[in-house]
């Protein structure tokens, strides 16, 4: 458990970080670290030392949280090891990032970078062609669950009653429940469930276009709707093909290997590995996608965009009440998020954490009920 | 196809959108039969109220340009290659007379007035042109 600890906490973080700096990259010239800038003071020294700053931040932000790990190993608080640096490097990491674009932000107040230049809002009259998203992930999983139950189905009959329900890091039962289809095929029921949520997610992605840049032209407007698109699905239903990988794999162990330490925690650490390579990957491809839209033609120069960025609250969380849109644009990072000045954002904004949250405690009651 | 729109500029937001439809169309980067995104997804994509992107269609849809169904939504309604609606020709011409003064009493020469028309004919023409090629 504590090497378990000392490895992961460390490695973990360090892909969010990856991450994190690599999402840096993915948005347009006219928004440095979530600041709206325009195009004439994109490569600004002030902006490049920012962004140097935020890169240096996520550095020193994983060095505290790794010191933090061993200090809590060490104190032989191995549970709250796995936990805390986690937290701790995601609050760092945003810390970085308010902080560094707070630089920017005095020099383009100080410096009336967006005085008298001209700005347009823009966006596409004609619609941007829907792709449906491809079958193959959300085919693939449904063949790994359905494998893992038809096992189930024959082994069966002799499976013991009663039936281990929960287990230890090291694959040792620590409860147990009488054997019903419930108590079998649950864990099972949970996976095909996600799966179907993530699949209907990926769909829902698809359809929403990405706010348009007016320093983007027609086709890099248009390309970032697609890669945008494209991130998502490919995104959410690889996740789901992992994670239906993923337990059926810890079920498969748990029927077919019982007792075997290794068998169940390989499946529960391959899982996180495999999640945290999916989205690396899927978000650097859509940094190598981006980069024609990213582009700038100083023959055709575009007007710079209006300067939203009373609007964006940390340049994380948008609020603006006189927005129509529910959802809109990431402006860090890609995807979409919820207007909060629009009165359904914010009921969603905490009707979502709360069911989340009651469906977990739903499930962990479920399976400790018997 | 893009749409930019000024926030500051003196003219409103939906006449703004108005005349860029209206150019798309005469230098054929909207054809007869494009659909045109939702009011309700145009105003969520620009950030406006959807009452004035309502209004910039229903203009567009008054004057023939653009016609809206239940099943299809709104599609450019026709093009330059048909004849002008009956009627088309009365009111132009009073908005044209209205330009035309302007250049003259701001002391245009006539032939520059000519000058200016012919090359902006030719502009839309020569986008037509090209706008025909990469769609074949």
């Amino acid at each position: 458990m504590t090497a378990f600890v000392l490895v992961f906490a460390p490695v973990f973080t360090a892909l969010f970080g990856i991450l994190f700096a690599l999402i840096v990259a993915l948005r347009p010239p006219g928004l440095p670290l979530s600041v709206r800038v325009p195009q004439a003071h994109s490569d600004d020294p002030v902006v490049l030392t920012a962004i140097r700053r935020f890169r240096w931040g996520l550095v020193l932000a994983w060095v505290v949280t790794a010191a933090v790990t061993v200090a809590l190993v060490l104190s032989a608080q191995a549970p709250l090891a796995a936990v805390i640096p986690v937290l701790l490097y995601a609050v760092l990491s945003i810390l970085a990032l308010v902080l560094s674009r707070r630089m920017i932000l005095r020099a383009k107040r100080e410096g009336g970078w967006f005085e008298g230049i001209p700005v347009r809002v823009s966006a596409q009259i004609t619609e941007p062609a829907y792709h449906h998203p491809p079958i193959v992930w959300p085919a693939l999983s449904a063949i790994v669950l359905a494998v893992a139950t038809a096992v189930d189905v024959a082994l069966y009959p002799t499976l013991p009653d009663p039936i281990p329900v929960h287990f230890t890091i090291n694959g040792r039962p620590d409860n147990w429940a009488a054997k019903s289809v419930w108590s079998v095929f649950g864990l099972l029921m949970v996976g095909a469930g996600v799966v179907v949520l993530l699949t209907v997610l990926s769909i829902v992605a698809a359809r929403y276009a990405a706010r348009t840049q007016a320093d983007d032209n027609a086709e890099q407007a248009a390309l970032r709707t697609r890669v945008q698109r494209g991130l998502l699905t490919s995104l959410l239903s690889e996740l789901a093909f992992v994670l239906a990988l993923g337990i059926s794999a810890i079920e498969l162990a748990r029927r077919l290997l019982p007792g075997v330490a290794w068998a169940s925690a390989t499946g529960a650490i391959g899982l996180v590995v495999l999640i945290m390579v999916v989205i690396i990957g899927n978000v650097a491809r859509a940094r190598v996608q981006l980069q024609p839209a990213n582009a700038r033609d100083p023959r055709n120069p575009r007007p710079d965009a209006v300067d939203d960025d009373q609007h964006w609250k940390g340049g994380l969380f948008y609020v603006n009440r006189d927005d129509p849109a529910l959802v809109v644009s990431r402006r860090f990072g890609l995807g979409w998020t919820l207007n909060l000045g629009h009165p359904a954002g914010i009921a969603l904004m905490i009707l979502l954490p709360l069911a989340i949250a009651a469906g977990s405690i739903a499930l962990v009651l479920a399976a400790h009920s018997h | 196809m893009l749409i930019d729109i000024d926030p500051h500029s003196e003219s409103p937001l939906y006449q703004q959108l108005r005349d860029q439809v209206v150019q798309a169309i005469a230098d054929g980067t909207l054809k007869p039969g494009d659909s045109l995104t939702s009011v309700r997804q145009l105003a969520g994509q620009f950030g406006i109220n959807s009452a004035t992107v309502g209004k910039g269609y229903e203009l567009l849809r008054h004057e023939g340009l653009v016609r809206t169904s239940r099943r299809s939504g709104s599609v450019i309604a026709r093009g330059p290659a048909e004849e002008p609606t009956p009627g088309f020709s009365e009111g132009w011409t009073d908005r044209l007379r209205t330009l035309l003064a302007e250049a003259v009493a701001h002391g245009m020469s006539e032939a520059s007035i000519r000058q200016t028309t012919d090359s902006l004919l030719a502009e839309f023409a020569s986008r037509r042109a090209g706008a025909g090629r990469s769609a074949s």
